[in-house]
């Protein structure tokens, strides 16, 4: 493990201001269950100092008010995963956190860290893109919003600054009509890293025609995004098998066209059958 | 590199340390306060030999830093049970030759009293997933899940 | 039988539930210091310089060796000695050390060896064992022309006639993957410099404490009686903790009679898979004939196993894989080759199977094919060709001294499993997601055979309270070895199992035993105990018999006492007798040493009877297979195993759940990437191994035909419960998706497009999920 000094600021303002103190020297530690592996394994050399934020409590909470739902990104996964707030109103975040990792890392690893860290297989940020998610940075007196999509620029690249943090992570809850989905392909059942997943928010009309339609797959794209060429082949229709078929194709052409991997012979059918399930999820119909 | 003073409650003792910033928990447990049981096999989160219970929380205590914990209660596998009063699980886990080469059992006790805290009564898939986060390469785990499950049915 | 045939406890368990066994990584010892090994970056190149002086500058490092330094041999091996404990001039592998460092402590001796400076001159190294064999192909050993590192031949009968007598000739290739042990515990070892004369004493995740012992003397020039090695309890080894132990322990030793005290050195995760041996990755060509009825008449067997940078075990590997290439059937003509070919990849050898596993799955696909091509049953085909009682093995060898249980393993097998029903349900589906049911079958030489010496020593010594202590020069290796010993101390002795306490292995105490591999503890070091224990029980009888004035014939033994049969009131307890025969200034400690029956072996033809026993196992697998993305799931494995006599029922069960385990990984998840020598998944990251979520429910039959041989007829299980896993998987998975896979493991790729994508990826030099 890499050598640093640690802090442990009381307050939020203390945290801040050790960032800015420190510029672009300092990280901050909040589950450590990216950040820690990544010292040990020394590749962090330019990071002399660790500024930890457990102790912070008030970025640790799940709020709820008449239209949307705000999470601290000190909230761990195991407490999104049983939520009742997040169940009921963004279940498909709920389900895309129980799957992360094993119990120990989803009592440990943060939504905060998730999002930050952005790797293309973040669990979290699919679902949390396809809710429309915007997140809040902040600095010493001074604060900006962002949505996820634009925060998050590439692999483990993001938009936040050195002397910022994330300090909120919020969005609109489902309303009770929209269905959702969330499909995710591992190579074992627990404790693997997602190779794809897709976050599915469908919302219908009473005569079954779908008036919003939201696709965000993950590790497909180098960085987090909806993809309309989907959404557009379901807005307006009932989906049947083959329009169903047809967005998922339409996912997997997003796919190809931002690059050809070792991967992408076996990603290609794959990420089709993901978005069908998902979107078969939202719709409520059988996919097996 | 600083150093930070921490009070730990370690298997209900307390004990005021001096740590490196970089200590990892695992080594506290292992090195400063000589409770070995906590094992490690990868320390990267994967394999769960280090699993202990911080403030009623499963985790991998080689993905902690001891500097973190400041107050908090640590609870390993030496606070278990003793060779005269055994936890149930300890019982279990030998009672259903639920031990091999024992390099996993520590941290598979913990993941398993840390369940049974929650969920008293798991089912089969429950139990699975509860330990999910500990690999054992000897027994492919079915004599752990029976004896889990029999201690649930024993504590109850 | 009352302890033994019965499921008792692990002896072992209560210290290990309570966190108080003490494992290599949790000894300590005063002014302990920590040592580290600098590994060369490049799999190969020439040694230029090495420049340890800074290193050795900073304070709190006590020293810095090199290969300089050695003052024995640089290089061990059980069979060719041309492993580097350190290298010398050349580094052949990504897992060679250059040098080692012992500190204060371990972050001290991380920030040494960052220091070291070695120049190296890159040398073009060998990565594809195909071009290692070619003509004109650098020689990575001097003395190995061809790169050879094994090379054996059976010859059978003629087997150009038999595929000219045949009406169906089959062809295919079969490729096996590089695969890791991933015990939990990664590999510690600690030297202790012995007080007061010359010597050092070792301790440690030793899986073979004899073969580290007779390192150590080569490579510190010391005598045997100077090395004392003793064994931790062991985290897992499966084969895997040999020369690598032979290797930390030398270094461990090296820098503690350099500094005078005592040395520990622990592998990370990621030090122990790069610098481990792994399992041979296989390329096997087989040709089989056989008439319309499906009756086996000729095999051609063409197999390269890549041995890496150093020899180790391939030589022994390879020739239990000559022996049953061909599996459990008779065929009456047979030509197998196989060669062991060095390249400069991480080096392979022991691991649970032995050479085995690779070839079953050769052996057990081809079979499936060759049912298919004649519109068989598989199953069918096994019971036309499967061998009984009286049948000869490619070996020439006539299988009549055991009960040969193929036909019962494969009946009891297919019963408990539905496979006939299943398999015809399963026949014809459509839809996302599709089940298999499929099955194979093997047959094991018990013990080394004749790859070798074969005999071993236990000793059992009675105190005079009654308590016994069992020392045995077999190891324990989380596989239950202690309590079947005690069970079978016990037994012998009529007494029950707490008065037996087992001694951790300690090589200056018993007699050298052979190393503990090849599923030889029970049956070879299971013999010596029970001698050993007869022995002393024969002493005791003397003093019995005196004290109840009656003939040998008349006692009866058990539950702890001795009594007459015809009256049991005239009865002492085993205390008594144990008193009686000490005050008479009897010994009550004796040694067995068991040798095993003999085999014999033709190197020219491989003709022999090659194992003096066999055993027998039969798995069934049923998977369900996501046709669009390739992800198999496992439901249920089957598995039916001849283990001659369980000694503890629970421990065989959790022998077999254990092996299919494994077996599940090999067949599905598991292969270690490595890209021109380096090793690229270097930590469970990476390299995925089953989780308790990946199993299925897996139904255990215990076949029990006791062998002439075996303590109480007890064989073997280790290893058999592995190696047909895969096969029989993948058979299933055949089943399932129409079409069969020919490399393992079956992952998502290979399944959903029948072909591997892995290669490709380090080619094109891109990460991702
Ligand atoms: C064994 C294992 C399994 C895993 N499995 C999965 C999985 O299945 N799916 C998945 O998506 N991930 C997985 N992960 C990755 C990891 O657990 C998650 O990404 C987790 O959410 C990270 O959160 P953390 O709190 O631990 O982050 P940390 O490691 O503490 O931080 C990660 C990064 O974010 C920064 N950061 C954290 N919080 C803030 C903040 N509030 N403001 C500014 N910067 C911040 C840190 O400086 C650091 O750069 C796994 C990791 C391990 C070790
Ligand atoms: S050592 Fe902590 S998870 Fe493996
Ligand atoms: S018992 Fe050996 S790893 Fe679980």
């Amino acid at each position: 493990m890499l050598g640093f000094d640690l802090y442990r600021p009381r307050t939020l303002q203390e945290a801040l201001k050790l960032l800015a103190e420190f510029k672009g020297s300092a990280r901050v530690l909040a589950g450590g269950t990216d950040l820690l592996i990544s010292l040990r394994a020394r590749e962090r050399e330019d990071v002399k100092n660790i500024i930890d934020i457990t102790s912070l409590r008030v970025l640790d909470f799940i709020q709820e008010d008449d239209s949307r739902l705000r999470l601290g990104p000190l909230t761990a996964h195991a407490q999104i995963a049983d939520s009742p707030h997040i169940r009921q109103g963004a279940g498909l975040l709920a389900a895309a956190a129980a799957a992360i990792g094993s119990p120990q890392i989803r009592n440990r690893g943060t939504i905060g860290g998730n999002v930050v860290n952005a790797a293309v297989c973040a669990d979290t940020v699919p679902p949390l893109v396809a809710l429309g998610a915007s997140v809040k940075l902040e600095r010493m007196e001074e604060c900006r919003w962002l949505p996820l999509e634009e925060f998050i620029t590439g692999p483990n690249r993001t938009r936040l600054e050195a002397d910022e943090m994330l300090t909120e992570i919020a969005f609109a809850k489902l309303t009770a009509t929209a269905g959702w989905g969330f499909t995710r392909l591992a190579r074992r059942e627990a404790m693997a890293i997602a190779r794809m997943n897709v976050a599915v928010v469908l919302e219908r009309d009473s005569r079954g025609r779908v008036v919003t339609a939201r696709i965000a797959p993950g590790a497909v794209l180098a960085s987090p995004a909806r993809i309309p060429q989907a959404e557009n082949i379901l807005l307006g229709q009932c989906p049947d098998e083959a329009l169903i078929h047809q967005a998922g194709q339409a996912v997997a052409t997003a796919m190809t066209a931002s690059g050809s991997r070792w991967s992408t012979p076996y990603k290609e059918p794959a990420i089709i059958a993901l978005t069908e399930r998902a979107i078969k999820q939202a719709l409520e119909v059988e996919w097996r | 590199m600083n150093k930070l003073p921490v009070t730990l409650i370690v298997n209900g003792r307390e004990y005021k340390l001096t740590v490196d910033a970089n200590e990892r928990l695992l080594d506290t447990l292992r090195l400063q306060l000589r409770l070995t049981g906590t094992k490690e096999g990868c320390g990267v989160g994967e394999c769960g030999a280090c699993s202990v219970i911080l403030d009623g929380q499963l985790v991998n205590s080689c993905m902690v830093l001891t500097a973190q914990c400041d107050g908090a209660r640590v609870e390993t596998v030496e606070g278990l049970g003793t060779a005269t009063k055994l936890h149930p699980l300890q019982q279990a886990f030998i009672d259903y030759n639920a031990v091999q080469c024992g390099f996993c059992t520590p941290g598979m006790l913990m993941a398993a009293k840390a369940l049974l805290d929650k969920n008293p009564d798991p089912s089969e898939a429950e139990i699975r997933q509860g330990l999910s986060g500990v690999l054992c390469r000897c027994t492919g785990y079915k004599q752990i899940a029976d004896a889990v499950k029999a201690a649930a049915r024993e504590e109850k | 039988m009352h302890t033994v045939n019965r499921p008792v406890r692990r002896v072992d368990a209560l210290g290990k539930v309570l966190g108080e066994s003490r494992y290599g990584a949790d000894l300590r010892f005063e002014g302990m210091l920590y040592g580290k090994v600098l590994r060369t970056p490049f799999p190969y190149a020439r040694i230029l310089n090495i420049d340890t002086a800074r290193a050795l500058a900073l304070p709190g490092v006590e020293a810095v060796l090199t290969a300089a330094d050695i003052p024995g041999l640089h290089t061990f091996g059980t069979v060719i000695p041309n492993q580097q404990v350190l290298a010398k001039e050349v580094v052949r592998y990504h897992g060679d050390g250059v040098a080692l460092v012992a500190a204060a402590t371990p972050a001290l001796a991380q920030q040494a060896l960052d220091l070291i400076r070695v120049q190296y001159q890159e040398l073009a190294g060998i990565f594809d064992p195909a071009q290692a064999m070619a003509e004109g192909a650098p020689l990575l050993h001097a003395d190995s022309p061809g790169n050879i590192a094994a090379h054996h031949v059976l010859e059978k009968g003629e087997v150009e006639e038999g595929f000219a007598r045949s009406d169906i000739i089959l062809e295919r290739e079969y490729e096996t993957q590089l695969v890791e042990h991933a015990y939990i515990e990664p590999e510690v070892a600690v030297a202790v410099p012995q007080a007061g004369h010359r010597g050092v004493t070792v301790y440690g995740s030793i899986q073979n404490p004899f073969s580290c012992r007779k390192a150590l003397s080569r490579i510190l020039g010391l005598k045997l009686n100077e090395i004392r090695v003793i064994q931790s309890f062991m985290g897992g080894s499966f084969g895997g903790k040999d020369e690598i132990m032979s290797a930390l322990c030398a270094r461990a030793a090296l820098l503690a009679l350099k500094t005078g005290k005592p040395v520990q050195m622990v592998n990370t995760r990621e030090e122990s898979i790069r610098e481990g041996y792994k399992r041979h990755p296989y390329k096997l060509r087989y040709k089989v004939g056989a008439t319309r009825e499906g009756k086996l008449m000729a095999m051609e067997i063409k197999i390269i196993a890549d041995a890496g940078a150093y020899a180790s075990q391939t030589p022994f590997v390879t020739w239990r894989s000559v022996v049953q290439a061909t599996g459990p059937y008779v065929v009456p003509h047979v030509r197998t080759n196989i060669y062991g070919v060095y390249t400069n990849n991480c080096y392979t050898g022991a691991f649970r199977g032995f050479g085995s596993p690779q070839i079953i799955f050769a052996q057990e696909s081809l079979l499936d094919e060759l049912a298919e091509e004649l519109g068989m049953e598989p199953l069918e085909l096994r019971r036309l060709n499967g061998f009984r009682q009286g049948s000869v093995t490619a070996t020439g060898q006539k299988l009549d001294n055991h009960q040969v249980s193929l036909m019962e393993v494969l009946d009891k097998a297919v019963e408990k499993s539905d496979y006939l029903a299943k398999r015809r349900q399963y026949a014809a589906q459509s839809g996302r997601f599709r089940k298999g049911i499929g099955l194979a079958c093997s047959f094991r030489g018990c013990s080394l055979g004749a790859e070798g010496v074969d005999a071993t020593g236990a000793m059992v010594s009675v105190q005079y309270d009654g308590s016994v202590y069992v020392y045995s020069g077999l190891a324990e290796n989380g596989q239950g070895l202690q309590t079947i010993f005690s069970q079978i101390a016990a037994e012998e002795l009529g007494i029950s199992l707490e008065r037996v306490r087992f001694m951790e292995t300690d090589t200056a105490l018993i007699p050298d035993g052979g190393p503990t591999v090849a599923s030889r503890s029970t049956l070879m070091g299971g013999n010596a105990v029970r001698l050993a224990a007869a022995k002393v029980r024969e002493t005791l009888l003397g003093a019995a018999l005196e004290k109840l004035r009656a003939a040998a014939e008349e006692l009866a033994w058990g539950g702890d006492r001795i009594w007459v049969k015809a009256d049991p009131s005239r009865s002492i307890s085993f205390e008594e007798a144990v008193n009686a025969a000490c005050a008479k200034g009897e010994l009550l400690t004796q040694l067995g040493w068991y040798k095993a029956p003999r085999v014999s072996w033709d190197d020219r033809h491989g003709q022999g009877d090659a194992y003096f026993t066999y055993v027998y196992g039969c798995q069934v697998a049923e998977v369900e297979v996501d046709m669009e993305t390739g992800y198999t799931r496992v439901l249920k494995i089957t598995a039916a195993h001849d283990v001659g006599r369980a000694i503890n029922p629970e421990t065989v069960r959790g022998q077999i759940y254990g092996g299919v385990a494994q077996g599940l990984g090999y067949a599905l998840l598991e292969e270690m990437q490595q890209h021109e020598g380096e090793i690229k998944s270097l930590n469970f990251d990476e390299y995925l191994i089953p989780g308790i979520c990946d199993m299925p429910e897996i139904e255990a039959i215990i076949v029990e035909n006791p062998d002439g041989y075996g303590p109480y007829g007890a064989k073997t299980i280790g290893e058999p419960t592995l190696e047909v896993t895969a096969p029989a998987i993948a058979s299933a998975v055949a089943q399932a998706t129409g079409r069969r896979l020919r490399q393992l493991p079956l992952d998502l790729e290979r399944v959903l497009l029948g072909r591997s994508l892995q290669k490709e990826r380090y080619k094109r030099r891109e990460g991702g999920c």
